[in-house]
């Protein structure tokens, strides 16, 4: 004999499988909704750790890009200043070059000209984005060139430090008063350029006066940091692209020491030729005359400027790697975490059609009644 | 057969179906009362010296399958289990956060690295300082969210087990009682099924709070222990013994919380489990999201919490000349630097005491700088970036955690933090889908339960048209015989 079903029980069963289909429809109507999986963790499972990190490492890159940004900025804009300092330095460069051997007719120029490069060099290289000075290291805050006619902290400005030099009156420094504004003979341009010397490449800074200090390509041309930070940026896996400013500087050293020398002598009035051409050019052997420095000072920055321009390729090409992984990671992101459209629609059509059966059968089994035939 | 015969024969008709009518009357009126068991008639044809007098109908509760009860409870026991612990997760990871809806705890640390990253680019700006000061609040923020959350399941997992205890407490003194009930009614031949059915539901709760198994003496008692063996209820029914704690904390150990109590002896879960112990059940459930589930979510989250604030000690430089015990950026209990040689015991709660250092909060007085210097002091060149260097080495690196908190040992302080997400979130979907498998498994015996022993109306219908027929059918048997002793009497007369 077939067991008779329990009323109570088909209802119960009825509406637990009812609301189990109402369940899913709500289910697959929020993901038709957001186009997104209801809950990631049942549909994915045990790569929901490597969606966490997919999205992590999304988040870090979308970061990295944003330095990448940055970085190019930066390195556009210095890029710019150190092409008009070599553009300001070769055009002292060609005049003097022209007035190499002996003062010629243009010779008077060369000062005018030497002045001009310096104020090129100083306006290049106080270049700043957003109030952050570029070419000074970690001093972003201080203009990195001191202009030739502003004092300095200690109240003394370029150009009259190397006038005081020059001419000997550098009286709390204590240098040989000497006034060397129109060398002589080869001793006094060999005085000369040693006292330059010293004030670019090093020598006063290192003297244990403070006032001898001052005098000094550290302490009163440049204001930035030394052997620090000329451009870097953090790429992914916490590698680092970093350019330091040593070269930069030396090269600065170098043509600040050419220019001033240039723009603070009198060539056309130096009538002693070996003198004159001992200031230009200088020995072969120790001494570096003016247009030495300007062309070994030219010669380093463009090295630094290529430099800059390697590091520029090498993150464009760590762009173009990071970009790509992105579209990598947003592929698994999406194959993750969406929705198939047309799985869920399909899902939906079903348990849609699948409910109106339920209720449809529901609603007529539940007016079946023995009474409803007999009475 | 004489007509006084036809007469008691068509009244034993009529009684006997009055019988029936009010079997199939009670069980209509039942027809939708979980846990009723479905009445059946039985009717016995009467001989009197081997001349048939007349019909018996008694009313009996239709047999009861005990193998099929036992599973219905058995299952309920499991789903009860796995539902209450899936709950306490769910509770839990809904806190500490979807992958998809970058409020993770996972993506908090992201965040904190992006903005060091984003300051590594302009140190200088205070914009971007406080930026990464309020990454790091975030971050702390989501530790205390989930640290309290935890507090919070395993104070509602207590408050769990203590209204269990009293459900079946309760249950087995009414099942005490009714066994008595039950044992009266057979003596005295009385119709116990209400009480039965009464008792069957009080076990059906007990059932649904621990695992049980059932027998039944001949007087008709039922005897119940857990399904590991100890005994609730045997003539008297143990009383279980449960002490609520009305806040649980992170310094709560587990040890000082309540287990469950009968007659001294403990059988509350535990690690590692007893042979008495419980396994099944809504209090079972409870207890093992107590004491094992969320205090395991509780070390994974402290042992993250302390290579948090370590990490921002050993890579700050600036402390190296600081008073030793120094705190960098993140403080840990009080305020202070949290030891790096600190076990899992020592560190219990630091999540939720895990701070920003006050002295890099702009709102707390602090100087927001430091946090692209150091934390013992600012640097006088605003360009700096050798100290945010280290700290974003220290959040690319490696580094060991404690084997205790039960996932990768060497991994990022992020790659930790993604595991202890989807860990959770993970954990929640399979005893949710477990509990799923359960419940199919347990309504599926149900429907069959109900089947067995539950009523169809329809039939019943059909038993009251017959009942009517047969009733109908007696009556005219009355009224013939009474018509014939009429003929009878006139004739005489």
């Amino acid at each position: 004999m077939v067991k008779p079903i329990s009323t109570f029980g088909q209802t119960a069963f009825r509406n637990s499988q009812l609301r189990r289909l109402e369940g899913e429809l709500a289910t697959a109507s929020q993901e038709i909704a957001t186009g997104k999986k209801d809950d990631i963790a049942k549909a994915i499972g045990s790569e929901l750790v490597s969606l966490q990190t997919i999205r992590n490492q999304f988040g870090e890159n979308q970061a990295y890009l944003r330095s990448i940004s940055v970085f190019k900025q930066r390195a556009d804009t210095m890029d710019g200043s150190l092409a008009e300092i070599e553009d300001a330095v070769n055009s002292l460069v060609k005049v003097a070059a022209i007035n190499a051997a002996s003062p010629l007719e243009s010779a008077s120029t060369v000062q005018l000209v030497a002045n001009s490069a310096i104020d090129r060099i100083v306006a290049s290289l106080n270049v700043e984005i957003g109030g952050r000075y570029l070419f000074g290291g970690a001093e972003v805050e201080n203009r990195p060139a001191q202009p030739r006619d502003v004092g300095n902290l200690g109240g003394i400005a370029p150009q009259d430090l190397v006038s005081e030099v020059i001419t000997g009156t550098t009286g709390l420094a204590g240098f040989p008063t000497t006034d060397l504004t129109i060398p002589a003979d080869i001793v006094e341009t060999t005085e000369l350029l040693a006292r330059f010397d010293d004030v670019f490449q090093g020598g006063n800074a290192a003297n244990v006066s403070p006032a001898v200090q001052e005098y000094s390509f550290e302490n009163t041309f440049y204001n930035g940091e030394l052997s620090g930070t000329l451009i870097d940026i953090r790429l992914p896996n916490n590698s680092y692209q970093r350019q330091t400013n040593d070269a930069l500087i030396q090269g600065l050293r170098d043509v600040f020491q050419g220019a001033y020398i240039l723009a603070s002598v009198e060539l056309d009035q130096i009538t002693d030729d070996d003198a004159y051409q001992q200031l230009m050019t200088g020995d072969d052997i120790a001494i570096a005359g003016a247009l030495d420095l300007l062309a070994g000072g030219l010669a380093t920055i463009q090295r630094a400027r290529t430099d800059l321009g390697l590091r520029y390729q090498q993150v464009e090409a760590s762009e173009q790697a990071t970009l790509t992984q992105n579209a990598l990671f947003n592929n698994q992101i999406v194959d993750l975490e969406n929705a198939d459209p047309f799985e869920t629609q399909t899902r939906f059509l079903n348990i849609e059609k699948q409910l109106e059966a339920s209720y449809a059968a529901s609603s007529r089994v539940l007016s079946l009644s023995l009474f409803n035939f007999i009475r | 057969m004489s007509l006084s015969a036809a007469i008691f024969n068509a009244k034993s008709g009529l009684t006997s179906v009055q019988r029936q009518l009010a079997g199939a009357s009670d069980n209509i009126a039942n027809a939708r009362t979980p846990g009723y068991v479905a009445k059946e008639a039985r009717v016995t044809a009467q001989n009197i010296a081997g001349f048939g007098s007349g019909v018996v109908a008694d009313v009996v509760r239709s047999p009861v399958d005990s193998i099929l009860l036992r599973d219905v409870r058995l299952e309920a026991a499991q789903l009860g289990t796995l539902d209450v612990r899936a709950e306490a997760t769910a509770r839990v990871a809904d806190v500490s956060g979807d992958p998809a809806d970058e409020r993770s705890l996972a993506f908090a640390f992201t965040t904190l690295e992006t903005r060091f990253q984003e300051l590594f680019d302009q140190p200088e700006r205070a914009d971007l300082q406080r930026q990464v000061v309020f990454a790091a609040q975030n971050l702390v923020s989501k530790f205390s969210e989930v640290e309290s959350a935890i507090q919070a399941a395993r104070t509602e997992a207590d408050l769990r087990i203590s209204d269990g205890v009293r459900t079946v407490n309760q249950a087995l003194q009414g099942i005490e009682d009714l066994n008595r009930k039950v044992a009266e009614g057979l003596t005295g031949d009385i119709d116990i099924s209400g009480v039965l059915d009464e008792r069957d539901r009080l076990i059906d709760l007990v059932a649904e709070q621990i695992g049980i198994r059932t027998f039944t003496r001949d007087r008709g008692e039922v005897v119940i222990a857990t399904t590991e063996g100890v005994t609730l209820l045997d003539g008297e029914a143990r009383e279980l013994v449960f002490n609520r704690t009305a806040v649980i904390d992170a310094s709560t150990p587990v040890g000082t919380l309540s287990g469950l109590e009968v007659d001294g002896f403990d059988i509350s879960p535990r690690s590692p489990r007893g042979p008495q112990d419980l396994r099944t059940g809504m209090i079972a459930g409870a207890f093992i999201a107590r004491d094992q589930d969320l205090v395991g979510f509780q070390s994974q989250l402290d042992a993250l919490a302390k290579q948090t604030a370590v990490l921002f000690q050993e890579t700050d430089a600036s402390l190296a000349t600081a008073v030793p015990g120094t705190p960098g950026l993140f403080t840990g209990f009080g305020g202070a630097a949290v030891d790096p040689l600190a076990n899992a015991t020592a560190i219990v709660g630091l999540a939720g005491q895990l701070a920003v250092n006050p002295l890099a909060d702009p709102d707390q007085g602090g100087d927001s700088r430091l946090v692209r210097d150091g934390l013992a002091g600012v640097v006088t060149t605003p360009g700096d970036k050798t100290q945010i260097q280290a700290w974003l080495t220290g959040l690319s690196n490696t580094r060991t955690f404690d084997p205790s908190a039960d996932l990768t040992e060497t991994t990022t302080l992020q790659g930790f933090a993604s595991e202890l997400s989807a860990g959770l979130l993970t954990d929640r979907a399979n005893l949710e889908g477990l509990a799923d498998r359960s419940r199919t498994i347990f309504e599926t015996l149900e429907l069959r339960r109900f089947n067995e022993n539950g009523v169809n109306v329809d039939e019943e219908s059909e038993k009251l048209l017959e009942l009517e027929q047969a009733y109908a059918a007696n009556a005219q048997v009355i009224n013939i015989v009474a018509r014939m002793f009429d003929e009878l009497l006139a004739r005489i007369a």
